[in-house]
């Protein structure tokens, strides 16, 4: 069985790379194809643009495709336990909207977080017809130096008007590659803060104020209140094995193999082992203290439940959390799965990275059967509220209903809950979240809120570059298995940091941390030149 | 002499009852956890012996979730009705290539051969099968991919006929009038029934442990088996665990199935084969020790 699978992984590592290969060669051509089609669909743009019937189809903001044949679009989105009948008929609905506006139909597919990256991939390098699909956790600069994706920039200037007056400048840098625009950014959340969430009730009890917390002692202090009051309880859980994260723009690397370790200045690009730091010992040198003491969950490094749910079960007092949205309403939605309320010590200001932005953005396939309509189709879910709401929260009487009509907020409907609506709600994941209606319990200002939040948020000084890994394929799968063996363990405690983090970082430095920190540097100096 | 037995067999067995034990013990606690009340199940943890037995997990899969139960018929249709086109085919191709007077069987055999060391690799078989073939999210994506056909049983079982099945026996019957159908059908499949068990079990349970095609091909949820859906809870977690998708965890997070649920579903996808697997085991041994005893 093991070899049979040994087997069978070889063989899918040895077509990836001989595919790759041929895309290698075949992207040069791609490209030219693509710019030269664009370059024939702005010049025949321009001639439209002269004849008046134009004025009428821009002013409206959306462009007119009566004259082209009927189409069907694909669009891929995540998923979680959706019922494909139910999704069919989110799609029919849409395709109601579409087939007025756009003269084409729309095909949903959802697809399961877990298995989507898979999916998508294969959809992708397949040549299926894939026309916009969310990006979620694929790296765009992959997907886009091997041509599986359009290029968007002459598109956005025609058919995406509407997104380009939401998303701001900084963060369209975030979705270039070599210089072109691949992506569009969800608007949600654009930054996050670290932080600790503790219950507020347990807090109250231990005699401590929020505001009394400054510093990592002052936490120890309520940490081990905690601990005398309630002696049953982890005043410190792991969120599924996650005992928490590093401060610095880890590049969009959750290994943080090679890590901007100060890009709060606005100015710093250096890019530095964090493992090697004062920083990561000192932390470690402190879990490891906590964890002696018992303030934290013996097995976090291996624990397989989140820690809401912990919470939840009266289990654990608070948890180490990597990106906090610090609004009013930014945790509402962790105090529903944890069923108690919850506030927040946050301890490093939100930063807006890359990766927050345009994780989860939205992309053209270069199958595409007709891009121009594709885009026009994502400009109409980033700036009409119906269709928002359509593909985001489902439809009305079957996956929501409609609370309050004139704040506009909205419930599931008797007997529905998260899991039995049949086409989950992931708004989030949706090209624009701030135009639908607020769930049921939300303040009113959320979306305002939220607006500001990625506003003020401290940009990071290398916001907009995407790190190419495809030279350091090899070292980053290499390292990554080392990071697996400790990182977790020594934040959490189980190890101690004064062995365990020369082990580590020679581990590391065996693997060839160092190569991958050089390519990030390299691609980061060209970056920083070229702006 | 006799001491020195009865300390060979002492040791032997400790050490087979440990190894026993590393086998059972994992099952054990599968199933205590299964029944365990979810509350006290992440309060105490896992437990040999369940803290507060409730039956939910199991109530809420066969009551309340449609998926499970339909999950259970996809997978009990895809595992026979593909375990039975695989031995078809096995049986038809392996027959006449373990017969002398085939001619060109060397060829055959070697593209056989060769396509166990070689393949295609997952992208040209998913151009292949989706866009020739047209079989994603139908039922034929979960039968027909990579499992209707195995050379390694199509080689096993000719080595099988050509040690079990010798030429005196056919040529009898040929002299007697019978036609190669019937001697396929009376003479050489009844003597080669522990092969056919062997080759059914091991077929029948690729089949029924099958995720991989529902992975690649299936996403519509009336097509997930009950192995698809475990897949899928292994693999959500998994992903949260590694993505460096931030805020949104926690929402996806919720959607997830809780633990109790989890080891109810996992029990349920490996009981059939349990229960089945005694009444194969005496074919099995036979069938896998090929030509050592020759009758």
């Amino acid at each position: 069985m093991k070899t049979k699978s040994a087997k069978k992984t070889a063989a899918v590592l040895a077509m990836c790379m001989s595919v790759s290969l041929f895309a290698g060669c075949g992207s040069q051509d791609q490209t030219t194809a693509s710019a030269s089609s664009s370059g024939a669909a702005a010049t025949q743009a321009a001639a439209t643009q002269a004849s008046a019937s134009s004025a009428a189809a821009s002013s409206a903001g959306t462009a007119d495709f009566s004259g082209k044949d009927p189409c069907t679009l694909n669009i891929m989105m995540l998923g979680a336990e959706d019922d494909a009948a139910k999704v069919e008929e989110v799609s029919k609905k849409l395709s109601e909207i579409t087939e007025k506006k756009l003269n084409c139909d729309v095909a949903i597919t959802r697809v399961g977080f877990g298995s989507y990256d898979t999916q998508l991939n294969l959809a992708l390098s397949s040549g299926e017809q894939l026309d916009l699909f969310n990006l979620f956790d694929m790296n765009k600069s992959v997907l886009a130096n091997n041509g599986q994706i359009a290029a968007l920039d002459d598109l956005l200037g025609q058919y995406g008007q509407g997104i380009k007056g939401i998303v701001s400048d900084e963060d369209w840098g975030c979705a270039k590659v070599n210089g072109s625009i691949y992506a569009v950014p969800t608007n949600k959340d654009h930054a996050g803060a670290l932080g600790f969430i503790m219950r507020k009730d347990i807090l109250a009890e231990t005699g401590y104020k929020l505001e009394d917390i400054k510093s990592f002692d002052d936490l120890h202090k309520v940490l081990q209140k905690v601990k005398e009051l309630y002696p049953d309880m982890y005043p410190v859980a792991s969120d599924s094995g996650k005992m928490m994260t590093l401060e610095g723009d880890n590049l969009g690397d959750i290994n943080n193999l090679g890590t901007v370790m100060d890009p709060y200045s606005g100015t710093s690009t250096k890019v530095e082992d964090i493992y090697e730091s004062d920083y990561y010992k000192d932390l470690c040198t402190m879990t490891y203290q906590w964890a002696q003491e018992g303030l934290i969950m013996p097995d976090a490094a291996t624990n397989s439940e989140g820690a809401d749910t912990l919470i939840g079960a009266n289990k654990a007092f608070g948890r180490f959390s990597g990106n906090i949205i610090t609004t009013a309403s930014g945790l509402t939605e962790q105090s529903q799965t944890a069923q108690h309320e919850l506030v927040v010590w946050t301890y490093k200001d939100p930063l807006s990275t890359t990766d927050a932005t345009i994780g989860c953005g939205w992309g053209i396939g270069a199958n595409s059967v007709d891009p121009e309509r594709a885009m026009a189709l994502l400009n109409l879910m980033y700036t009409d509220p119906e269709v928002a709401n359509l593909v985001g929260n489902g439809i009305e009487g079957e996956q929501y209903k409609i609370v309050d009509e004139a704040k506009g907020y909205i419930d599931f409907p008797d007997g529905k809950n998260a899991m039995n609506t049949g086409y989950s709600r992931m708004v989030w994941a949706w090209p624009n979240e701030m135009i639908t209606y607020l769930w049921n319990g939300e303040l009113d200002t959320k979306w305002t809120d939220l607006a500001a939040f990625n506003k003020n948020a401290i940009q990071s000084s290398v916001k907009g570059f995407t790190f190419d890994s495809s030279n350091v394929a090899n070292e980053i799968a290499a390292c990554s298995n080392v990071v697996n063996k400790y990182n977790q363990a020594l934040l959490s405690g189980s190890l101690d940091p004064s062995k365990g983090i020369p082990d580590y970082v020679s581990e590391l430095k065996d693997a060839g941390i160092d190569k991958i920190i050089a390519e990030k540097q390299k691609q980061i100096d060209a970056w920083s030149a070229s702006k | 002499m006799v001491e020195h037995d009865r300390l060979n067999q002492v040791i032997l067995n400790i050490i087979m009852i440990i190894l026993c034990l590393f086998c059972v013990l994992p099952f054990v606690l599968l199933v205590s956890s299964s029944i365990t009340d979810e509350a006290a199940l992440v309060k105490y943890g896992y437990s040999f012996i369940p803290k507060k037995v409730s039956f939910e997990a199991y109530r809420y899969l066969l009551g309340s979730s449609t998926a499970i139960v339909r999950g259970y018929g996809i997978t009990i249709l895809v595992t026979v009705v593909g375990t039975f086109l695989n031995l078809v085919i096995t049986t038809l191709l392996a027959y006449p290539l373990s017969r002398h007077d085939l001619p060109g069987r060397n060829v055959v055999a070697f593209i056989i051969f060769f396509s166990m060391l070689f393949n295609g690799g997952i992208v040209p078989s998913y151009i292949m099968w989706s866009q020739i073939f047209h079989i994603k999210n139908t039922i034929w994506a979960l039968i027909v991919p990579n499992l209707m056909m195995n050379a390694f049983y199509v080689i096993m079982m000719r080595t099988n006929f050509n040690a079990n099945v010798p030429d005196a026996l056919i040529e009898a019957a040929r002299i007697d009038g019978a036609d190669e159908w019937t001697i396929l059908a009376k003479i050489v499949l009844p003597i080669s029934k522990p092969i056919l068990a062997t080759v059914t079990l091991m077929v029948g349970l690729s089949y029924w442990n099958d995720w991989i095609n529902g992975l690649y091909y299936i996403n519509k949820d009336k097509y997930f088996s009950i192995q698809i859906l475990l897949n899928r809870m292994l693999q959500d977690v998994q992903f949260l665990k590694t993505s460096s998708i931030g805020s949104q965890s926690g929402s996806l997070l919720a959607t997830l199935p809780s633990v109790g649920i989890k080891m109810a579903v996992a029990v349920m996808g490996v009981l059939p084969i349990m229960v089945i697997y005694p009444f194969f085991q005496k074919y099995f041994i036979k069938g896998i020790t090929i030509g050592a005893v020759k009758g």
